[in-house]
């Protein structure tokens, strides 16, 4: 986000809000299929995210602080959305895992396999390590996104990243990527 | 495999992406949830500059006198920009403030405008000219500008400043200056000094802006100056101290303290407006 596209998003530019849109569905689609939501859940969530960014944009500080706050909104929606969505989860029938995501990389077996994984961490470590690992942030603004102490965010991706290698020793897909 | 290197298993969904039809489809819905903004404000806005253009070539006997303070109340919905917020104007500069904000404008003087903020607003400032000032008062700090856009949102326990553009100046008990970008959020009633001139401080600005006993004024900043030499508020008050003994039309003493800002503070902004409203400091 660009300072003047920022700007002009808080002068409710519509065709700056078009801009924002195209270029944060993807992002916000992924921030919450990573949180736990089925692909069409997601879909509904990213939309409402982006929605109430633009109703809310005069809240948002600068346009630095643009990605943070939209992930803070992107979480709450996502939150709320988990807990409509409960009776699911604990029903022994419930659906397996699909797909959300498409095109050669990283492959659907790892990419359920990833998702089934951080599904079972606790939900703090899934959340920084969704952050850090997969969408490439650092530890400062994994901090501000999340509100808490970058110390905090050290300890938590540490024991997330040692939960998570368990697990996927258990369930590791054929072909999916080794670590070194 | 270093401790801080992400997981290989979760760096392989950096580049996920949902097919392009989902992403098409996130993008219209978000359009379409998004809140249109009404057409009538078109309408409004093609009867407000007919309205002026009415009023430009319309001979006009003399302009209203403006009130020297003006308590911005909501305006009424048909003004209102967009939904919990309203835009103040004050003067050149533009506060958008939230619905249930308390913003009162002060101008005192010409290029002069103070605020005194209970709650939140953003403040877009126009460049000031010489000896300009603009001034956000809230019950913990005192932020003035230095041309540049900022959002100050007060609550009862803590005042938070967010800088957009430019730079400001903060004092709470101390004075930083927050630029592009900076955040920062002041708890707690700033420390006073012991004595309690930074009360008589605050009282000699008040009776400066009121216009009313500058005797008593004068008198507090010369306290002031004389008790706290140091003081975060010294450039403050020189400064107010000079301007008033003008205004009594005692112009040694005028000089004198101008004289003292001018050494005290020679890089100061105020410094131009002295020299031109004291002729005998140097100015055209």
């Amino acid at each position: 986000m660009t300072p003047e596209l920022f700007e002009r998003c808080q002068a409710q530019d519509e065709a700056a809000w078009a801009e924002v849109f195209a270029a944060y569905a993807r992002t916000v689609y992924r921030w919450a299929v990573l949180r736990g939501l089925r692909p069409p859940e997601a879909e509904d969530a990213a939309q409402e995210a982006l929605a109430t960014a633009h109703r809310r944009i005069a809240r948002c500080a600068n346009a630095r602080a643009f990605d943070s706050w939209l992930y803070q909104i992107t979480r709450r929606i996502v939150a709320n959305m988990r807990r409509l969505v409960w009776l699911r989860r604990v029903l022994p029938a419930a659906r397996p895992i699909e797909p959300a995501f498409e095109g050669p990389r990283p492959g659907r077996e790892t990419e359920l396999a990833v998702r089934a994984c951080l599904a079972r961490l606790p939900d703090a470590q899934s959340e920084v390590l969704m952050l850090s690992d997969v969408c490439g942030y650092t530890r400062e603004e994994v901090a501000t996104m999340v509100g808490i102490a970058p110390g905090t965010v050290a300890s938590r991706i540490r024991l997330g990243r040692a939960a998570f290698k368990k697990l996927w020793a258990d369930q590791a897909p054929a072909g999916a990527p080794v670590r070194s | 495999m270093h401790e801080d290197d992400p997981l290989p298993e979760l760096e392989s969904l950096r580049d996920a992406s949902p097919p392009d039809s989902v992403a098409q489809r996130i993008a219209t819905g978000a359009a379409t949830r998004a809140p249109r903004r009404p057409r009538w404000p078109l309408a409004l806005g093609a009867a407000l500059a007919a309205g002026l253009l009415f009023l430009a070539v319309r001979p006009v006997s003399a302009p209203p006198p403006q009130p020297a303070s003006v308590a911005a109340r909501p305006p009424t919905p048909t003004a209102t920009p967009a939904p919990r917020e309203r835009v103040v104007e004050a003067g050149p500069h533009r506060i958008t403030a939230a619905d249930d904000a308390i913003v009162k404008v002060d101008t005192p003087a010409e290029g002069r405008t103070e605020i005194t903020l209970d709650g939140r607003a953003r403040f877009d400032v126009e460049p000031l000219t010489g000896g300009g000032v603009f001034r956000v008062r809230t019950a913990h700090v005192l932020v003035e500008v230095v041309g540049t856009s900022f959002a100050v949102d007060a609550t009862p326990d803590c005042t938070t400043v967010s800088v957009s553009e430019g730079r400001v100046r903060v004092t709470h008990g101390r004075v930083f200056v927050l630029t592009a970008g900076d955040r920062r959020r002041l708890c707690g009633a700033a420390p006073t000094p012991p004595d309690g001139e930074y009360a008589g401080l605050r009282d000699a600005l008040a009776l400066i802006a009121e216009g009313r006993d500058l005797d008593g004024a004068a008198a507090r900043l010369e306290r002031y100056a004389a008790r706290r030499p140091d003081g975060a508020l010294l450039e403050e008050a020189l400064f107010h101290l000079a301007l008033v003994r003008a205004r009594q039309g005692q112009r040694d003493a005028a000089v004198d303290a101008g004289h003292r800002f001018l050494r005290r503070f020679p890089q100061s902004r105020r410094a131009e407006r002295l020299r031109r409203e004291l002729p005998e400091l140097g100015g055209p």
